[in-house]
């Protein structure tokens, strides 16, 4: 989509391109990990005004855009669930309940988010790169900057650990040395 | 027969299918208006401050140091009193921050948790704690003393003077974990660089001041410690032992809070 008015740097070139690129990803992304439509778009704008703002310092190579752009929203969205956990402030001192609740208004089952919420974030985002993005990983290896192996590995172990917050049998047939075998099932 | 690999399959299809986060045409334009909002609330607030500091600056300068003091008094009105806005205008949330986002007391929730009691001699002595609490310090005195239920874990006592400073006295299960609920910085690199140490005459306690500093990156998306905080409440803090020691204010500075810090005794 295109940009209208507004400051110079919203208009140029490598701003517009890194929106057209990206926006939709990094929107969906915020809004999976949060559970929420609201505070995945509030984000979703932080990681952006950041990439205004760093660009206009000392600038983001162009080819680490995509990178920058999910560390950052990977960052925004783990300091929105610290903040959560301590918006109570004073109350917290006094053993208050807190006066927000992490209910989802994008996870239509209450158990699955409350699984994916006990995740870190690194593990939440490579779920949601390979699961809502449909992306090898390979790719998401790239723009994690991290090995395909060690990508995979947290893949399966959020995974694995989804499983268990549900509560979920073990599978007849497991052993561990199957991890072997996840290796391979790119 | 379920094999791991079918067991893996099933539950990613359950995820793609118990959530929606493809935003639409109208969402993604709502993120843009958000950030262009965002962003000129960001570059009026960075010139304010610019402008703020050039003058405190200019007051250096001049050398004096009435003027150098009211050259950062300005600079620090100017941070707090623009830089929230470049956060809350938009969307009313805060994300980019972490810190006491609401401070405040809710006595409702307090009157669930806590029993008032009439002396705080009372309710240390009622609870276990050594504690000893000099009044009248820096014109202040007791205005309220709660002890948490028997139910409440872990327990804690709390006094609250008449200014609104708050001390809360967290009986823990050891010395450290005491000692890390007293350390606002502890396993927290976007705090840890915000807390200073100060001295109550021979003990050591943390220091942490009302701040409001916002978020910068690295090149690598990071957050850079000690930028992304906001709190509203300046807090000096300690470990005695297995108890944590908290004094808190949202008024007060950590200056202001060392007086009442320092007439406060736990002994462990």
């Amino acid at each position: 989509m295109g940009l209208a008015g507004g400051e110079r740097l919203l208009e140029a070139d490598w701003f517009i391109e890194a929106w057209d690129s990206h926006a939709r990803g990094i929107i969906a992304y915020c809004v999976f990990a949060t559970g929420s439509r609201t505070d995945g778009e509030d984000i979703a704008s932080d990681v952006f005004v950041a990439l205004l703002e760093t660009t206009d310092k000392k600038g983001v190579p162009p080819d680490c855009v995509e990178a920058w752009l999910y560390t950052v929203a990977r960052n925004l969205c783990a300091s929105h669930h610290r903040l959560v956990r301590r918006r109570v402030g004073l109350l917290s001192l006094l053993r208050a309940e807190p006066d927000f609740r992490e209910e989802s208004d994008v996870w239509n089952s209450e158990e699955l988010w409350a699984a994916a919420r006990r995740l870190d974030e690194h593990a939440r985002l490579v779920i949601y790169l390979r699961l809502f993005e449909d992306r090898a990983f390979a790719d998401i290896a790239r723009v994690l900057d991290r090995k395909e192996s060690a990508v995979k590995m947290t893949y399966y172990r959020a995974l694995d650990r989804m499983r268990r917050f549900l509560g979920c049998k073990e599978p007849e047939d497991v052993g561990r040395a199957a991890h072997g075998g996840v290796r391979n099932a790119d | 027969m379920q094999t791991e690999f079918q067991a893996y399959r099933e539950l990613e299809s359950q995820i793609v299918g118990s959530v929606s986060v493809q935003p639409s045409d109208s969402q993604v334009s709502v993120v843009l208006e958000g950030v262009r909002q965002r962003y000129e609330s960001s570059v009026d607030s960075n010139q304010k401050s610019r402008r703020m500091m050039a003058m405190a600056g200019v007051a250096v300068v001049v050398g004096t140091v009435a003027a150098v003091t009211l050259g950062l008094g300005l600079a620090y009105r100017s941070n707090t009193g623009s830089a929230p806005s470049a956060v809350q205008t938009s969307a009313g949330t805060d994300t980019a921050y972490v810190g006491d986002a609401k401070p405040g007391v809710d006595r409702e929730a307090l009157a669930g948790q806590a029993t008032q009691a009439t002396t705080v001699e009372e309710a240390a002595k009622s609870m276990g704690i050594p504690l000893t609490v000099l009044e009248d310090v820096s014109g202040t005195s007791v205005a309220g003393v709660w002890m948490s239920k028997p139910e409440i874990e872990p327990p804690f006592l709390l006094v609250e003077y008449d200014d609104g400073t708050l001390v809360d006295v967290t009986v823990l299960q050891t010395e450290e974990e005491a000692a890390r609920l007293a350390d606002p910085g502890a396993g927290d690199p976007q705090i840890a660089p915000l807390v200073s140490e100060v001295d109550l005459d021979g003990t050591k306690a943390h220091a942490i001041g009302r701040v409001d500093v916002p978020a910068s990156y690295t090149a690598e998306g990071d957050v850079v410690p000690g930028t992304g905080v906001r709190r509203g409440t300046a807090k000096i803090s300690w470990a005695s032992g297995v108890f944590a020691v908290r004094v808190m204010s949202e008024t007060k500075s950590v200056d202001d809070l060392l007086p009442i810090a320092r007439s406060i005794w736990v002994e462990y």
